[in-house]
């Protein structure tokens, strides 16, 4: 980096919420918020400064006064070069009225209510997005990009004391058609039906057919274990592991920043680094870590692209999208194999314990047991505890579809169905 | 400073609508961060936010910016989207007007302090962590809020505030053969630089319970009887019955509505679980008007295992014909207020921390919450346990989650100890996108029969 250097990040991000609660209409929102946060080096140091509304070079002014304190970096800014072309602004979908979510959301609450014959409470979210962000730096970069992207978050409750048997669905995309009302309804009515009884499971290990919402919940560790700032600190168990197998070999991951209808999509990243597709596992090979230009120079390693920047500041290393390959085994042939075992499709207290050290340990949320190849009874009180860099080496199969998900603390996620043998439960 | 009553809109500007608010805040954040004996990061943010929320026809319109001179356009925006709703059925309690300045409470402003001083006493407790020999990497965070806000509505409320919050941490890992454990300390309350210096004062115990972390093996899963540390008990509280006392879950559920009635028997008479507002001035759930301009107050939900009360906004509490707890509050004046909780607090009991282990006998012992999850099937992970034989607590413990069913759990309170802690800690609490709200929490030690612990 120059003798004096900056780069700017701004963000605007405008919502469009319209809520239904227990099936009635009860709100519509508009939310407009954005930031700019700068990043200088002056003399070898650094300093952030973030604000709204002041303009590049009151920000880098502000930012070099932090920097008088602030501590040495030295990272080589990119300079100008030709992005990807990637579409994820959908006119229609920007432009979209909320008298046209709230039509969806009334078909969402009669189709879930016709199907299941009741008039239960359903709860309906549905969300238009439109973000804007730009990266400008002194090496001459000066880009911006723009997504919408359509949130729908539907559930329905069944409330008895000692029992509320809630079943939801969530679907998003970049573009009006990429969310199916219709299909929502045929979810959640499906899954609620399955989940009339309940059943506990036994202590002791089980093979589970783990769902694209709970799998990236089971990949955290591993996401948590590739930060950069992790390698960089040493604390990572992956960092002298590239190019090994971490993982079975039917396990390939990329971070993909070219995936039409998944918003999270975009032709470069929080740092003005050129977006480019990137194996994190391939086979079950480890293949990269997600660093920002900081700890990429710290170590020697070149940039990889998929930094976030927020209002706090200082980048931190991340994935535009997580993709995992799909396999070559439909979905229902892989659930009609399974003799007994577990389903499991959103787990609760993800990201608690020890994701550093490889160690998940979660709760069922909506889980089902799996008897003579069927969801047979939903599941209660059930925990699946262990490590990935262990229950990662027994994938039995991985599906040929997949679903969009999503990555708790933020991204977009794309993944199949994985089946693991021998993980450690919990349950009585 | 600007005084932010000058940008308020006025009963004009709202033509036909049942009811309105604004607010709006001026926030300033300086944020310092050491690592390892390098300063990792210095940085500042400075946000203006407002909003504008209107009930018209029985619906509700919000609108959001960043630009204080925007508002009376905001106020257009808020009133089209309530009246897009059309024929809703949502109300208000009303109050009367209410008129307040509330001044931050501090000794020492941290506008005040050089930030040469804030970098120095964080590079002096970096220094500290790492003079110990188990830790292998030290982090140290300083952060300092200075807030101006201004809330008015059609009710003729005007409540300006001027909030101070400090809020840092000290976090040290160490290994076990290879494999990283992390501890930490850290808090989060209404109070100046002060707290910062405090801070200090817990390392060296932080340090001793990160080497018996340590030594602790794996946990078996199973069914144990166990006591849990206040740390661990607050957390319950907060996740697995506070939020289901939050009435916007179930105001419109009728069926929800009749398992939270009040006067059912939830828990056993060994638990009382309250949500107080106006305990304590320096802690970060210290509240003394909600985003509603709602007075803060003290509600007992849970009195001996009978639920006694419930936790509202003003829309909540119309529905339901209950009383205002003034519980309505937002992240910041960019979000809507939902029902959230302030300080949750397990009442204490009477036996002694010994006469609870006596009683378990057989079992665990678990000591502070990592994080959790709650709802009616909640999840928390524990930092470490002891196994407990004779009523004494033997080896330590660790990567185990404990997990259970909300309604059967409270059933399984056997005691409660005579001995409540509160913290104030530097997480927040999270809902929907609305992280991480400001929240404290209290508890004695509390034993608890049949509890589900996941671990390897």
């Amino acid at each position: 980096m120059a003798r004096e250097s900056y780069d700017l990040y701004e963000r605007e991000t405008d919502l469009l919420p319209v809520n239904f609660e227990g099936g009635t209409l009860t709100e519509i929102q508009g939310r407009v918020s954005g930031f700019a946060t700068c990043r200088v080096v002056a003399e070898g140091k650094a300093g952030y400064h973030t604000a709204f509304g002041v303009g590049d070079e009151e920000l880098v002014a502000r930012a070099t006064e932090a920097a008088a304190y602030g501590p040495e970096l030295d990272v080589d800014l990119p300079g100008p070069a030709p992005l990807e072309a990637i579409e994820v602004y959908a006119e229609d979908l920007a432009a979209v009225p909320a008298g046209e979510l709230v039509a969806w959301g009334r078909r969402i609450i009669d189709g879930v209510r016709d199907g299941l014959g009741r008039e239960l409470p359903v709860t309906v979210k549905l969300t238009r997005e439109i973000e804007r962000f730009a990266v400008r730096n002194s090496a001459g970069v000066d880009y911006r990009h723009a997504a919408t992207a359509l949130d729908v978050f539907a559930q329905v409750a069944d409330a008895q004391e000692g029992d509320i048997h809630d079943v939801f669905d969530f679907e998003y995309s970049s573009e009006l058609a990429g969310v199916d009302p219709d299909r929502m309804v045929r979810t959640i009515v499906d899954y609620f039906e399955r989940g009339r009884e309940t059943a506990s499971f036994p202590t002791g290990t089980a093979t589970v057919l783990i769902h694209p919402f709970a799998l990236p919940q089971f990949l955290l560790p591993l996401l948590v274990g590739m930060d950069g700032e992790r390698i960089k600190d040493g604390t990572s168990p992956l960092g002298d592991k590239v190019g090994e197998r971490i993982f079975s070999d039917r396990i390939t991951v990329t971070d993909d920043p070219f995936r039409p209808g998944l918003p999270a999509s975009a032709p470069f990243d929080g740092e003005g680094v050129v977006a480019r597709r990137r194996p994190l596992v391939e086979e079950g090979v480890l293949r990269s870590f997600n660093h920002t230009l900081e700890t990429a120079k710290a170590i020697g390693h070149e940039p990889t692209g998929g930094a976030r920047r927020g209002p706090g500041g200082k980048p931190t290393g991340g994935v535009f999208n997580l993709v995992m390959e799909a396999g070559e085994t439909p979905y229902e042939e892989i659930l009609s194999s399974l003799d007994r075992g577990l389903f499991l499709r959103y787990m609760s207290g993800s990201g608690q314990a020890n994701n550093l050290a490889g160690e998940f340990s979660m709760g069922v949320y909506s889980a089902f047991l799996v008897e003579n190849g069927r969801l047979a009874k939903r599941l209660k009180n059930v925990m699946v505890a262990g490590n990935v860099y262990d229950v990662f080496q027994r994938v039995a199969a991985v599906s040929a579809e997949r679903i969009c998900s999503w990555v708790d603390n933020g991204g977009n996620a794309l993944m199949p169905y994985v089946l693991l043998e021998g993980v450690p439960v919990a349950g009585s | 400073m600007e005084d932010l009553r000058d940008y308020l809109p006025g009963p004009a500007d709202f033509p036909a609508v049942d009811y309105w608010e604004v607010r709006l805040e001026a926030e300033a954040q300086t944020t310092v961060k050491v690592k390892n004996g390098e300063v990792e990061a210095i940085a500042r943010q400075e946000f203006p936010r407002g909003n504008v929320r209107v009930l018209a026809r029985g619906g509700w319109g919000f609108s959001s910016f960043n630009r204080f001179e925007e508002v009376r356009d905001h106020v257009g925006r808020a009133v089209d989207f309530a009246r897009s709703v059309g024929g809703g059925d949502a109300g208000v309690v009303p109050l009367a007007s209410q008129e307040a300045e509330l001044r931050a409470r501090y000794d020492q402003h941290p506008d005040e302090v050089p930030l040469a001083k804030k970098l120095e006493v964080a590079r002096s407790y970096d220094e500290l962590l790492r003079a110990h020999a188990a830790v292998a990497t030290a982090e140290v965070l300083y952060e300092d809020t200075v807030r101006d806000k201004v809330f008015a509505n059609s009710e003729g409320s005007v409540i300006r505030a001027e909030e101070v919050v400090a809020r840092g941490a000290v976090i040290a890992t160490g290994k076990t053969d290879g494999v990283p454990e992390t501890h930490s300390e850290s808090y989060r309350y209404r109070a100046g630089f002060e707290a910062f210096e405090a801070l200090g004062e817990t390392i060296p115990v932080m340090l001793a319970e990160l080497e018996e972390q340590l030594a602790a093996v794996d946990a078996r899963g199973g069914t144990y009887n166990v006591v849990i540390n206040p740390k661990i008990a607050g957390v319950f509280a907060h996740e697995a019955f506070g939020h289901t006392s939050e009435a916007d879950h179930f105001y419109r559920d009728p069926q929800l509505s009749e398992v939270m009635r009040l006067g059912r028997t939830m828990g056993s008479e060994a638990i009382t679980i309250v949500d107080d507002a106006m305990l304590d001035p320096k802690l970060a759930g210290f509240l003394e008007y909600d985003d509603e301009g709602v007075p803060g107050s003290r509600t007992v939900l849970l009195d001996r295992g009978i639920l006694t009360g419930h936790l509202h906004s003003r829309t909540t509490a119309a529905h339901m014909d209950g009383e205002l707890t003034g519980n309505a509050r937002a992240l910041n004046a960019s979000f809507p207020p939902l029902v959230r909780m302030t300080t949750t607090l397990i009442e204490p009991g009477e036996a002694t921390e010994e006469d609870l282990l006596r009683e378990l006998g057989e079992g665990l012992l678990v000591k502070d919450s990592r994080g959790g999850s709650g709802g009616e099937n909640f999840t928390f992970n524990a930092r470490v346990g002891y196994l407990v034989e004779n009523g004494k607590p033997t080896q330590p413990v660790k990567n185990f989650t404990l997990t259970g069913n909300l309604f059967t759990t409270l059933k399984n309170v056997v005691a409660c100890s005579n001995r409540q802690e509160k913290y104030s800690t530097a997480g927040g609490c999270g809902r929907g996108d609305q992280f991480p709200l400001p929240v404290s929490f209290g508890s004695p030690h509390v034993l608890i029969k049949d509890a589900l612990i996941g671990g390897k």
